[in-house]
């Protein structure tokens, strides 16, 4: 037993050893919640940011050097998520950090951020993550997403100038902040270009029956109730609206991807959303191929989003030269042209983020997506 | 209008009162908070799931393997997680933390092997409601109606007109008591479990066709908790009629006042009555208990 | 230091100061409470918004926060105490999910689900070991003053309190709202070493951990419950190896340990300063020596 703990510690040692002689790798970390209720979206991100790090390995990793990923789990909870941080950067010297698909977290890392200067790519919805005050970003956050606004000004600019839908109702958690604000803006939105919302409902964190909003919408007799809402959430309100023979035009965000109609099947028909993703993309169809052969699972939209936060902040690393943190920073602030999977990145410096949002709109038809294009909300 | 919301509210205190009712078994009689019913229900979805899928059955087959399963499940963890604790002496408090820890560890342990996934039934039911004269009823709801019902009278029936319900109440009353009768007092609490386990088999089934399917499918628990303890002395038959209670006021908030002021409305409601009314639901409707001294 | 080691310490020390507050409830009168959450989010918001809104100082703030915490936890305390302890869990429950609505709903001063943000950093890991060690020190000599003989004749027989003339309400009140400061207090400190408050931190799932901390440690047992507030939590940090495993392994360890310690991991062990001190001049002293005392 002894005599085996020694042979073990040696070789642990040799190996220590070994590692020293080759090039160090450039660490990169991820903060993902793999246990938790979003645990299918952190694991989904997670796959896809080691897809891009295996790709960068095999060719030949960065400035010379392999990249290792490291990846923690914070079950959804900010302190283990801050603590997570921390620990990227200051035990395991992580060089940039790929943050979790929620935006709560990232509120709290900007501030500490600001002191521990490691960079935080992720794609944080909610604007407050990456602006500090108006015109002002937070130094080391950035976002491969647009804002909740940008979603909810769509949606609602979609039914009204594409749909001519003007009755409008909306349904949300009270508690949820990315659902809230996205039906704030999808109001304000409505209210300014000459739309009714004739019902507004709302609902509590562990809710399941909504048959009773429900029921308030349905006798306020909206065109197109909007529901900005989680994939278990919406997918209830969606199916609940159906069997009361609510068959009116249902709006929602990119929570009605996959695996949306495999759950609720024909409820979903006459289903509109805005999605951050066009599914028929080439590389983007490429990718979900090679995803599925290698994890045996389809992926959920945040994969193609790991994959390219990774990808905006490797190739930050590229252009620094540099595994200094400080010069990344300084690096993904200038990010312009990188290609992603689901779009060609531009930061822009004062924002932090892409500068220009995309929204692919895709309907629900007979239990299939079908993309009907890219589409911009109309501003006054 | 109000009756749809009447429905509705009928509706959603069916799913609190067939998880209340196995929850409230296991209360009256070892006088604790299993939060680990929570779990057997959301395993008993998972496994209704696996069947009906791999042998292509319909609902009753389904159902059958669901009260089994679940009320298997339940026996296991009683062995495992409750059992050394009492055979050691421990206090009542720590069967009820025990059951806290195992919830999450299944909870934890499902997310860990399936990733998270949500999963569906395949249509068990031809269709999913009825509707006529502009009024909704949905089947699954119906049946979980029917479903606490039945499983009340029947537990009541066993309770009380059984010998071996005799011997349970007397467990209640004291542990000690059926040793000294001679009847095997750890027999008692496994069919106790099962019995609820059963329970929790069909609210797992009947949740999970009407939800998703999903590691956090148990945390529904807490509403059978509320019922139970607003349901007053561990009577059964008060904490099914205190489920539905609930779910008709958590309707009716929404309703007519707002779904953002729901929790706030109903807790104060809950607290009023239980300081004018302090022995539940039961002590309003004359219900009897057999037993009086209730700890968590 | 390593701002990593200082980050898990100070949210260490707030777990535990929050738990020491549980530990007064649960170990001297059993009374289960599932609202010590609610009682953190107060703190946490009241010096938060006092000190984002109106410039009031951190520790003001913090004052403040005690003083409504401990108005709420009088009225709720009054109307329920005088009910069966398992009204109490439920009304608990409920608190925490009011104060949890209320936050949402009254969105103007709260920020709703959007929480508050931008909260700076006032906390430091030194102010969170004094403010502990201080929590601490309270905590023993309640347990041992006649205020906590009182409260644990209560736990183990109620009635029998009553007639060596105790006032089992009043006492469990006092204990209630003392438990309702440490929440009050660890809330003020979470929020300015999250920088970032919401709703949604202040959970049931919150309230759970806290208990499930108590247990493990024991509810006789001030050492054992320190013991385990520290060990659960720098457990989940060790356990990063296991990914998606993590939690799994981390609950499975807490029940096998509930399974064979029902009584805590410590049971009525307690370790006092002059055992130390004993260790330290190398006399052998019974190590159940004074932990009996208490218990």
């Amino acid at each position: 037993m002894k005599k085996s703990l020694v042979i073990v510690v040696v070789a642990l040692m040799l190996l220590a050893g070994m590692q020293v002689s080759a090039a160090e790798p450039i660490v990169v970390g991820a903060i993902v919640d793999l246990s938790a209720a979003t645990a299918l979206w952190g694991q989904s991100q997670a796959r896809g940011i080691e897809m891009a790090i295996e790709e960068y390995n095999a060719a030949g990793g960065l400035l010379g050097r392999p990249l290792e990923l490291k990846v923690y789990d914070f079950k959804m909870d900010v302190q283990e998520g801050i603590t997570a941080y921390q620990r990227l950067a200051n035990q395991d010297k992580a060089s940039v950090i790929l943050g979790a698909p929620v935006s709560n977290l990232l509120l709290a890392l900007a501030p500490i951020a600001d002191q521990v200067k490691v960079p935080i790519v992720g794609e944080p919805s909610d604007q407050r993550a990456t602006t500090k005050s108006p015109g002002q970003p937070w130094p080391y956050i950035f976002a491969s997403q647009a804002t909740c606004v940008d979603y909810g000004e769509t949606a609602a600019s979609y039914a009204i100038y594409e749909l001519g839908l003007t009755q409008l109702a909306v349904i949300n958690n009270k508690g949820n902040a990315w659902a809230d604000e996205i039906a704030e803006a999808f109001i304000a939105y409505a209210k300014e270009h000459g739309a009714t919302i004739v019902s507004r409902e709302a609902f509590n964190w562990g809710d399941t029956d909504f048959r009773s909003q429900l029921s308030n919408i349905q006798r306020a007799q909206p065109e197109a109730i909007f529901v900005p809402e989680y994939l278990q959430e919406a997918s209830q309100i969606t199916r609940q609206a159906r069997e009361m023979g609510m068959d009116m035009v249902i709006l929602g965000p990119n929570s009605y991807t996959p695996p949306m109609v495999e759950l609720i099947g024909s409820a979903a028909d006459n289903v509109y959303f805005v999605n951050n993703v066009a599914f028929d993309l080439p590389q983007i169809k490429e990718f979900t191929a090679r995803y599925v052969e290698k994890y045996g699972i389809e992926p959920t939209v945040n994969a193609y989003f790991g994959y390219d936060n990774a990808v905006i902040a490797l190739e930050a690393i590229r252009r620094a030269d540099s595994a200094n943190s400080q010069e990344i920073r300084d690096a993904l602030e200038k990010t312009e042209n990188v290609q992603g999977l689901i779009f060609n990145y531009t930061f822009d410096p004062v924002t932090h983020r892409t500068d220009e949002f995309i929204a692919t709109v895709i309907k629900i038809e007979n239990g299939e997506y079908v993309t009907v294009g890219q589409y911009k909300p109309v501003k006054k | 209008m109000l009756v749809q919301q009447i429905i509705n509210g009928l509706s959603l205190g069916s799913v609190y009162a067939l998880m209340a009712v196995g929850f409230a078994l296991v209360f009256s009689i070892l006088k604790f908070s299993n939060f680990s019913h929570g779990s057997v229900i959301m395993l008993s979805a998972y496994l209704g799931l696996w069947f009906s899928n791999r042998f292509d059955v319909g609902l009753f087959p389904t159902l059958l393997v669901c009260m089994i399963g679940g009320g298997t499940i339940a026996v296991i963890i009683e062995k495992i997680g409750f059992k050394p604790i009492r055979d050691k002496n421990g206090p009542l408090i720590y069967l009820f933390v025990s059951s806290i820890a195992i919830s999450m560890f299944l909870q934890y342990l499902m997310t860990a092997l399936l990733g998270g996934r949500f999963f569906m039934y395949r249509p068990l039911l031809k269709s999913s409601s009825w509707r006529f004269a502009g009024i909704t009823i949905p089947i699954v709801n119906l049946a979980m109606l029917a479903a606490s019902i039945v499983a009340l009278v029947f537990l009541l029936y066993v309770l009380y007109r059984t010998t071996i319900g005799i011997a349970i109440r007397a467990a209640a009353t004291d542990l000690s008591t059926p040793n000294l009768l001679g009847i095997n007092i750890n027999m008692l609490i496994s069919i106790t479990f099962f019995i609820s386990g059963a329970l929790a088999g069909i609210a797992g089934l009947f949740l999970g066709m009407s939800l998703n399917v999903y590691p956090q499918l148990g945390g529904l628990v807490l509403k059978a908790f509320v019922a139970t303890v607003v349901g007053g002395l561990g009577s059964l038959g008060g904490a099914v009629i205190a489920a539905f209670l609930l779910g008709l006021l958590e309707t009716m908030i929404t309703a007519y006042i707002g779904g953002a002021v729901t929790p706030m409305v109903s807790f104060t409601v809950m607290i009023l009555f239980l300081l004018f009314k302090p022995e539940g639901v039961a002590g309003l409707l004359g219900l009897s208990s057999g037993s009086a001294t209730q700890k968590l | 230091m390593n701002s990593y080691l200082a980050s898990i310490l100070i949210f260490t020390g707030i777990n535990l100061i929050s738990v020491l507050g549980m530990f007064l409830l649960m170990g001297l009168t059993g009374l289960l409470s599932f609202g010590q959450v609610g009682f953190m989010a107060i703190g946490a918001y009241v010096t938060a918004i006092s000190y984002m809104r109106f410039g009031l100082p951190f520790g003001a703030g913090l004052l403040l926060g005690v003083g409504v915490s401990l108005l709420v936890g009088l009225v709720i305390g009054t109307v329920t105490l005088k009910l069966r302890n398992d009204y109490f869990a439920l009304a608990t429950y409920g608190f925490a999910e009011v104060i949890k609505n209320v936050l949402i709903y009254f969105s103007g001063y709260t920020g709703g689900s959007m929480g508050v943000f931008g909260i700076p950093a006032i906390v430091t890991l030194p102010m969170v070991i004094v403010i502990f060690l201080a929590a601490l020190v309270l905590c023993r000599n309640f347990k041992v003053s006649k205020l906590g003989r009182n409260s644990l004749a209560i736990r183990n027989d109620e009635l029998a309190a009553k007639v060596m003339g105790i006032n089992t309400f009043k006492q469990k009140l006092l204990v209630f709202l003392f438990s309702a400061v440490f929440g009050s207090v660890a809330g003020s400190l979470l929020a300015f070493s999250t920088y970032y408050i919401e709703p949604n931190m202040f959970n049931w799932s919150k309230s759970v951990e806290l208990i499930v901390i108590v247990f493990f440690g024991g509810i006789n047992s001030l050492t054992g419950v320190v013991f385990a507030g520290m060990a659960l939590t720098l457990l989940p940090e060790i356990l990063h190896f296991g990914a998606e495993w993590r939690m799994v392994i981390y609950t499975a360890i807490i029940i096998v340990t509930m399974i064979y310690r029902p009584t805590g991991l410590f049971g009525r062990w307690e370790l006092s300063l002059s055992q130390i001190l004993g260790w330290i001049k190398g006399r052998r002293k019974s190590a159940v020596g004074r932990g009996g005392q208490g218990a």
